[in-house]
């Protein structure tokens, strides 16, 4: 990680510290608890929404350091690897856990896509799973924005029973973590996905129900235009 | 038959398909003895097991300590069974690389390479409800890291009472297993604090460690509750021993420690290592025995340990008005067995298994590798005429395990063993329960 980065994500967290104790804090506020000038704050963060997002960001970036630190990640199974990737967002998030429960909805679950944090997060699941030789069973057609919106949808319903989550040190988030990724596993090397691709190709043309479903299809997006405007 | 009924089970999903599939093979059977087809009992015992296993190590560590904890004694389940499922303790499955890094941070602080100077993210042993993993120290010191499952605690609650409604179709209809589960509970939830395993280590370590004993070190800086760290014991298990082709010296020392252990406690009778199996026991280089896993330490009411053992000494004098005595205090009888048929058919059986129990204080040394004590003792547990009704104060539940397990191990070891020593402690600690009735009667 670079001296940049590294200044980046100490601000941030900074600013989630504050935060959590006065959501109002100003560039001189922070500057002392960063034990940086003001200035320099200024010039990697023109505006809060930016250190905000940062936070995220920054949670990704630094999952991203500490597993290329790690010489066995190369052993890691499917189930390992999306595990450890959740777990150690979770982790860091932990350590801001006031600043995460009042934010996250906004900063980024309400971003859809946008979101740096959300491209980092749904580039890095998608890794994970092409990287698997086993997952040759699904084709890599079939991976498209759906999948990355099921990939985002995932990842904000754990932040949702992680906050929820009041067992003693998360336990209960880390069981279910490691049986939503042993499941995810099993799934993925079985054939599951490569049939239900054959059986939805099938259905596609075939299904008594096409008809409607094109009826549907034009009402949803007539719904979303209208949503837009 | 109804006591297995035909139709499906609905409570617990795992239970509910094992409760069929025992069903279906008893159903079979039972069939089969009506065509006047000779069934195989013990084949039909041992696929009824197979299936229980299997749903059972789905259940990780609560289900593996309650059939430990069954399948010893009592005669509550045939030896199938115990077979079958001490075999289940090498298929929990491990906690996965990822979730042990995390557990480890939430517990100390940090990840295992930032708390430890070296950590072997592979378990190098299962554990009941949790896996050991080798570590370093940053002083150096070597250690075993034990790491407990996530969501131990609440898992145990729910596993339980899915557990008994299995069990309860296995025994004898009105026959009362809580009491049994209820101290199976208390043990277990125990032992999901590892800080309290380390006072326990804590204490057997003042206790014990010395030129013949030695037991880990607590170092309750890298442990909470979930997480319990300390020294590590290098030494052989029975097993990898045995594999040596130890000389018959050899076996005898180890043997004898084992049998000196538990008779030091028995005189102690502060508390008990409960968990007599060959895991918790290391022969070490410099010829100790060194003893594993403090999470089941018993202390037992004095009540029921003092006429617990005076089963040996009466048992061995044929004594039959003591032990009529003895065994309505300890609910081995429910009934006069001159009277009852049923209560004859206990005595008989609890008279000469308690016999063959008491044999190795008979003399002052004991050969436990007599197969002849080990064929009766083996036709005890295969032919109880009572396999499926509980019996006996619930603390039978662990002081025949702790006992039953050390004569296994010693049958195993083929050790020969001293007895005299051992025979004036548990006369001594007698004599001390007397003393203490006396003075409290005056
Ligand atoms: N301090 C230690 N030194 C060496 N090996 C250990 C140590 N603690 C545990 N082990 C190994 O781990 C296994 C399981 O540990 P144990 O404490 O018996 O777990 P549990 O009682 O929870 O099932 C033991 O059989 C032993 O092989």
């Amino acid at each position: 990680m670079d001296k940049k980065t590294e200044n980046k994500i100490k601000i941030a967290n900074a600013a989630a510290a504050l935060y959590h104790k006065d959501s109002r804090f100003t560039y001189e506020d922070l500057a002392g608890e960063a034990g940086l000038t003001a200035k320099t704050i200024r010039s990697h963060f023109p505006n809060r929404k930016e250190i905000f997002e940062f936070y995220y960001e920054g949670a990704f970036l630094t999952y991203r350091d500490l597993t290329e630190k790690m010489e066995d990640m190369e052993s890691y199974s499917l189930a390992e690897r999306l595990s450890h990737l959740l777990l150690t967002l979770l982790d860091l998030f932990h350590e801001q856990q006031g600043f995460v429960e009042k934010t996250y909805v906004r900063v980024i679950e309400r971003q859809g896509s946008s979101t740096p944090f959300a491209k980092h997060l749904v580039r890095e699941v998608n890794q994970i799973l092409m990287d698997d030789v086993e997952m040759l069973h699904i084709p890599s057609f079939v991976y498209n924005k759906a999948t990355d919106t099921a990939i985002l949808y995932h990842f904000h319903g754990l932040m949702r029973f992680w906050v929820r989550d009041h067992s003693d040190a998360n336990q209960k988030t880390m069981e279910l973590i490691d049986k939503w990724t042993a499941l995810a596993e099993a799934v993925a090397y079985s054939k599951v996905g490569e049939k239900s691709f054959d059986f939805a190709k099938f259905m596609a043309t075939n299904s008594p129900f096409t008809e409607v479903v094109r009826k549907m299809r034009a009402g949803l997006k007539k719904q979303s235009m209208n949503r837009s405007c | 038959m109804n006591d297995f009924p035909s139709t499906p089970y609905k409570r617990g999903k795992i239970f509910a398909k094992t409760g069929l599939k025992v069903g279906t093979n008893y159903a079979r059977h039972y069939l089969d003895s009506l065509r006047g087809k000779p069934a195989d009992r013990a084949s039909l015992h041992r696929n009824t097991a197979e299936d229980m296993m299997k749903e059972f190590t789905r259940l990780r560590g609560t289900a593996l300590k309650i059939a430990q904890a069954m399948s010893i004694d009592q005669g509550m389940l045939p030896e199938e069974f115990s077979r079958v499922m001490s075999r289940s303790q090498h298929q929990v499955p491990p906690i996965q690389r990822a979730l042990v890094r995390s557990v480890i941070r939430q517990e100390l602080g940090d990840y295992p390479e930032k708390i430890f100077a070296t950590f072997d993210t592979k378990a190098f042993a299962a554990a009941s409800i949790g896996q050991v993993h080798k570590a370093t120290l940053k002083d150096g010191r070597k250690v075993a890291v034990k790491i407990q499952y996530p969501g131990m605690r609440e898992t145990i609650s729910t596993d339980l009472g899915l557990a008994k409604a299995l069990f309860k179709r296995f025994v004898a209809k009105g026959s009362d297993i809580n009491p049994y589960f209820d101290e199976i509970r208390e043990t277990l939830l125990m032992e999901t604090d590892y800080r309290h395993e380390g006072e326990t280590l804590d204490r057997f370590h003042a206790r014990y460690e010395s030129d013949q004993f030695t037991t880990p070190v607590w170092i309750p800086e890298y442990s909470t509750e979930r997480v319990l760290t300390m020294s590590f014991l290098e030494g052989d298990h029975a097993d990898p021993f045995l594999e040596r082709n130890p000389t018959q010296e050899e076996r005898n020392h180890y043997g004898q420690l084992l049998w000196d252990f538990f008779h030091l406690q028995v005189e102690s009778h502060a508390e008990i290592h409960a968990d007599t199996h060959p895991g918790n026991f290391v022969l070490t280089d410099d010829g100790r025995l060194g003893i594993i896993d403090f999470g089941c330490v018993k202390t037992f009411p004095a009540d029921f340990f003092r006429d617990y053992l005076m089963l040996l000494p009466t048992h061995l004098k044929r004594d039959e008005e003591e032990i009529l005595k003895l065994y309505y205090r300890l609910g081995v009888l429910n009934g006069d067995p001159a009277k009852n048929k049923r209560e004859k058919e206990y005595y008989e059986f609890s008279m000469n298994y308690g016999f063959t129990f008491a044999m190795p204080y008979m003399n002052d040394t004991f050969d436990f590798a007599d197969p002849e004590f080990a064929a009766l003792l083996k036709g005890f547990t295969r032919n109880v005429p009572i396999s499926n009704e509980p019996r006996g104060n619930r603390h039978f539940l662990y002081s025949t395990r702790v006992h039953v397990g050390l004569y296994h191990l010693l049958m195993k070891l083929g050790a020969t063993v001293n007895i005299g020593e051992s025979r004036e402690r548990i006369e001594r600690v007698l004599h001390q329960y007397e003393e203490e009735a006396i003075k409290a009667k005056s």
